[in-house]
């Protein structure tokens, strides 16, 4: 079964992301809010590698820019070098345990929102550190939960 | 990989100083539509329910309720036709010609930008209704944004609080001239450039002045909650509390201000007048 991917699966969990991603927040927990479809995206590219590459995530973070961005590419690119990261650590990352693949997904999602927030520096002036770190630990401590939602999805499809 | 990022590089330059993207977003601004759509599923099923599953002594005392304040509030307005019609000869008197009289279309919410650090709504109208852009929006309590993009049927908002944003606006008890910016925040927005020696104290309250001709004169903005006072700096800080419920509002007004002629409102008074006098008189 598993060398036939499942396009609909694929896309369904995407909106899912995406819409976890829009739903309005209050404003304190706003910044809280972990990239979704960047976990996701994370998810896939660790442990289906034969399927997904970067640009899979270029496709995905150009979607988004087109969707709701405000400036085209900016998803793309922080995607594409979060991806990048992600596989050149994939062969180690299956033996990673709980806490080491939280601690790296931290990084990933670091560098993911460092990339965007300079990216919107350039035609904005915004607080750069403060909104930063929190997506990061957020994530971090979701991961968990997401990696076995992921699993469990695709071993009842496997 | 490299060409990947260099491709999306070469997308953010042009997106960020050239609009020649404008119809890519365009194009794909409906697309995003279903989504905001499915966002917005659980509070229609909410507000749903709160209409629909009423008991029938809540609806009485709703109602009553209602009465009584439309009562209130018709009795406030009664006095408001007084002092408008003593307000008009004022301005006569004074030789001001022109009086906004400003027309609102109610409009809903029907996304928020998933983004916290840029303060975007969307809503439910738009170039159909004769919505344009820079078009002010409020909400019951007081000045909320102004509309920035505007496509068929819907519009997007740039709320005041957002660090993009500032407008002109006046201490309502001393007339001082001030901008007020958003810094990123909801719950306040602050004033740029107060020197140390002008005379804002906490609890004033601010009112758009309508210099620059975007937002039409005399809305509500907010009160200054809090007011920094620094001796080694130029200006003081000045924080205010937005009056419009910025980060709760749900449905809004969009602001179609005219400006009216006194002289010809007059006229226009007299007219109708005779046409009305007309009219019985046929009958």
């Amino acid at each position: 079964m598993s060398d036939r991917l499942p396009l609909t699966l694929l896309m369904l969990a995407l909106c899912v992301a995406i819409l976890m991603w829009l739903v309005p927040l209050r404003s304190e927990l706003a910044f809280w809010r972990p990239p979704f479809v960047l976990l996701l995206v994370t998810y896939w590219l660790f442990f289906q590698p034969q399927y997904f590459g970067v640009f899979f995530a270029w496709l995905v973070g150009l979607s988004i820019d087109v969707l709701f961005g405000q400036i085209l590419g900016q998803h793309a690119l922080a995607m594409s070098v979060a991806a990048s990261l992600v596989l050149s650590q994939q062969h180690r990352g299956h033996h990673f345990r709980m806490l080491h693949q939280s601690i790296f997904v931290a990084v990933v999602v670091l560098v993911y929102e460092v990339v965007l927030l300079s990216v919107r520096s350039l035609v904005e002036d915004i607080d750069m550190v403060r909104p930063l770190f929190y997506p990061v630990l957020s994530s971090a401590l979701l991961w968990p939960v997401l990696f076995l939602a992921c699993q469990k999805l695709h071993s009842r499809r496997l | 990989m490299l060409i990947l990022a260099f491709v999306a590089l070469v997308l953010i330059v042009l997106d960020s100083f050239t609009s020649w993207l404008n119809p890519v977003h365009n194009w794909f601004e409906g697309a995003a539509w279903p989504f905001y759509w499915a966002t917005k599923v659980p509070d229609n099923v909410k507000q749903w329910a709160d209409d629909s599953l009423l008991s029938r002594s809540e609806l009485r005392a709703d109602r009553e309720r209602l009465l009584t304040e439309l009562l209130v509030y018709q009795g406030q307005l009664q006095r408001m036709a007084e002092l408008g019609a003593e307000n008009v000869r004022l301005r006569n008197l004074l030789n001001a010609t022109e009086l906004l009289s400003d027309n609102v279309l109610v409009t809903q919410l029907i996304g928020v930008s998933p983004d916290p650090l840029s303060h975007l709504i969307s809503i439910n109208r738009g170039g159909n209704d004769n919505v344009f852009v820079g078009q002010p929006v409020i909400d019951s309590d007081g000045l909320m944004g102004q509309v920035v993009d505007v496509f068929d049927d819907h519009s997007r908002v740039l709320l005041i609080t957002d660090s993009r944003h500032a407008l002109p606006v006046k201490v309502s008890r001393n007339g001082l001239r001030a901008v007020a910016e958003g810094i990123g925040d909801y719950r306040q927005i602050r004033l740029r450039h107060i020197s140390q020696t002008q005379d804002v104290v906490v609890g004033d309250s601010l009112v758009s002045s309508g210099l620059g001709n975007r937002f039409p004169k005399g809305y509500p903005v907010g009160t200054v909650v809090e007011i920094n006072k620094n001796v080694g700096k130029d200006f003081i800080e000045v924080l205010i509390e937005p009056a419009a419920k910025v980060d709760r509002s749900s449905h809004l007004l969009l602001v179609f201000s005219g400006v009216v002629d006194l002289n010809q409102e007059a006229s226009l008074d007299q007219e109708t007048e005779l046409n009305d006098e007309k009219e019985v008189s046929s009958e």
